[in-house]
């Protein structure tokens, strides 16, 4: 393969598998800014050991042996971590996870198909919640309502989804 | 899928957490849960899976009003990410009050100054400035899960290139050696480090979101948004000139909770109107970001336009990641 072959190769993978990588760090470290920050780490790590990737090897499963040290690497570097788990409940997680992970495009699938469903009023509090990833206190204040009474509209607009897409997927009403 | 016994109440925390307004015993409770029972943690992956995909949707507009055109978007049927250019559109014509504004207005007081200022700003002229960290914020606020460079806690010594509307390039060095540099147009925005592959988004937003934050960090990369903030939010007062002649407003907040600096300092030469520097003073804190801090004109030698665009700083045969 020719280094413009392998570059458009890594890249089209990448892509494909990068919202199901995103999830999977998201789940072991829980914040945005770190995820984004991560998925580059990860991107530039798994760059730089494509030629050790064996094509037919299902690119997610091989991308999370690597996330998942960056997610650990990531959370033992950290000062303070809002939620702290003890290894075993991490590796725990983890092992959740990574199914998940690789069931996350037909999640996703489901969940583009749900947000046509929300009212107007949910759909507004979550982009105001998650484009600008704005903290719930910042909404509440320019919008003169307390960080419960936003973060209660969050929560709605979360379990709807959530319960949508489960039911979409064929699962136990929650 | 099993549920756990408690769903609601585990819901309940996992939601609080997630959304940054869960309190001690909360956390403390979740852990205990997700220890203790493995049903507890799936349904906790399937959460934060759920919260990661809605970071994913928003940041591709799947949020934004015109939803339909997102939607027609996934389909095929549309073209990408109108909204942005939308935006763009309105704060040209913003601009183009402005312009008459200022053509209409002796410049005489501070109002009108600083609207000359902005306009400007807005001409396609290149301007670079050195950022300097006047005071450094407390790096026990930077909240955490910023990732291991925060963008806003290596700003001293980063390098700013701006020109007209919404062009601009900043170059950070990180503690690791590596260099950060993201920039962006109305087209979209960039960001590379190190020797990894570049990411590339059309929200034109996107990256430097977190060092330029509206919600706060350092809200000065549009200089535009932040003279036409400073418009609206800030009293202005003149201020001795500098010796050099140049020209000196200040402009200070007129409530607490209109968020931004307390202080703002503009200096620019009274012939040309261009900026030569800003001082921002007593930025929010609460994001670890520095409390106050300096821009200053290094120059205004012309660039390329290509210069925004990130194939300008990579070799061709980088890895690109293009973000839906």
């Amino acid at each position: 393969m020719t280094a413009p072959e392998t570059h458009l190769r890594f890249t089209r993978l990448f892509v494909a598998a990068q919202p199901s990588l995103y999830g999977y760090l998201m789940s072991l470290v829980h914040d945005r800014q770190a995820t984004d920050e991560l998925i580059q780490e990860l991107a530039e790590r798994l760059w730089h050991k494509f030629p050790e990737y064996e094509e037919g090897r299902p690119f997610v499963a091989w991308g999370i042996g690597f996330a998942r040290y960056l997610a650990m690497e990531w959370r033992r570097r950290q000062r303070r971590l809002p939620l702290p788990l003890d290894q075993a409940t991490l590796d725990a997680l983890a092992n959740v996870a990574e199914p998940a992970a690789m069931d996350n495009d037909r999640r996703l699938e489901a969940l583009r198909e749900c947000l046509r469903k929300l009212t107007d009023r949910q759909r507004e509090v979550l982009r105001l919640r998650y484009e600008e990833s704005t903290p719930v206190a910042t909404i509440a204040e320019s919008s003169h309502r307390t960080p419960m009474a936003v973060y209660k509209a969050i929560k709605q607009a979360h379990l709807s989804l959530f319960a949508c897409v489960t039911k979409t997927l064929g699962g136990p009403a929650t | 899928m099993k549920i756990p016994a408690d769903v609601e109440k585990f819901d309940e925390l996992t939601l609080r957490y997630l959304h940054g307004v869960a309190s001690d015993a909360d956390r403390a409770e979740l852990g205990e849960k997700l220890r203790e029972d493995e049903v507890c943690r799936l349904r906790f992956i399937l959460h934060t899976g759920q919260h990661a995909m809605l970071c994913g949707e928003a940041q591709a507009g799947s949020l934004a009003s015109d939803k339909v055109l997102y939607f027609e978007q996934l389909a095929g049927t549309s073209p990408r990410r109108s909204w942005p250019r939308r935006a763009w559109l309105a704060v040209a014509a913003v601009a183009a009050t402005f312009l008459i504004t200022v053509l209409l207005l002796r410049p005489s007081d501070a109002m009108a100054a600083l609207e000359k200022v902005t306009q400007v700003a807005e001409q396609a002229l290149t301007r670079c400035y050195g950022v300097r960290v006047l005071e450094p914020g407390d790096a026990s606020q930077v909240p955490a899960g910023r990732g291991p460079y925060p963008p806003s806690s290596h700003l001293e010594g980063a390098v700013l290139w701006m020109k007209g509307p919404g062009k601009f390039a900043l170059k950070q060095q990180l503690p690791n050696g590596e260099t950060r540099l993201f920039g962006g147009d109305q087209e979209g925005s960039w960001t590379m480090r190190g020797t990894g592959p570049v990411r590339v988004s059309p929200d034109p937003t996107r990256f430097g979101r977190a060092t330029f934050s509206a919600g706060g960090e350092v809200a000065f990369l549009d200089v535009r948004s932040q003279l036409s903030q400073i418009r609206s939010d800030y009293d202005l007062s003149w201020l001795p000139d500098a010796t050099d002649g140049t020209r000196r407003l200040l402009a200070s907040r007129q409530r607490p909770s209109s968020g931004g600096p307390k202080e703002i300092e503009l200096w620019f030469d009274p012939s040309e109107a261009v900026l030569r520097k800003m001082i921002l003073r007593q930025l929010p804190k609460g994001q670890g970001g520095p409390r106050s801090l300096e821009l200053s004109l290094l120059s205004v030698d012309p660039l390329p336009d290509e210069y925004f665009r990130h194939e300008y700083h990579h070799a061709p045969d980088r890895p690109v990641i293009l973000e839906p």
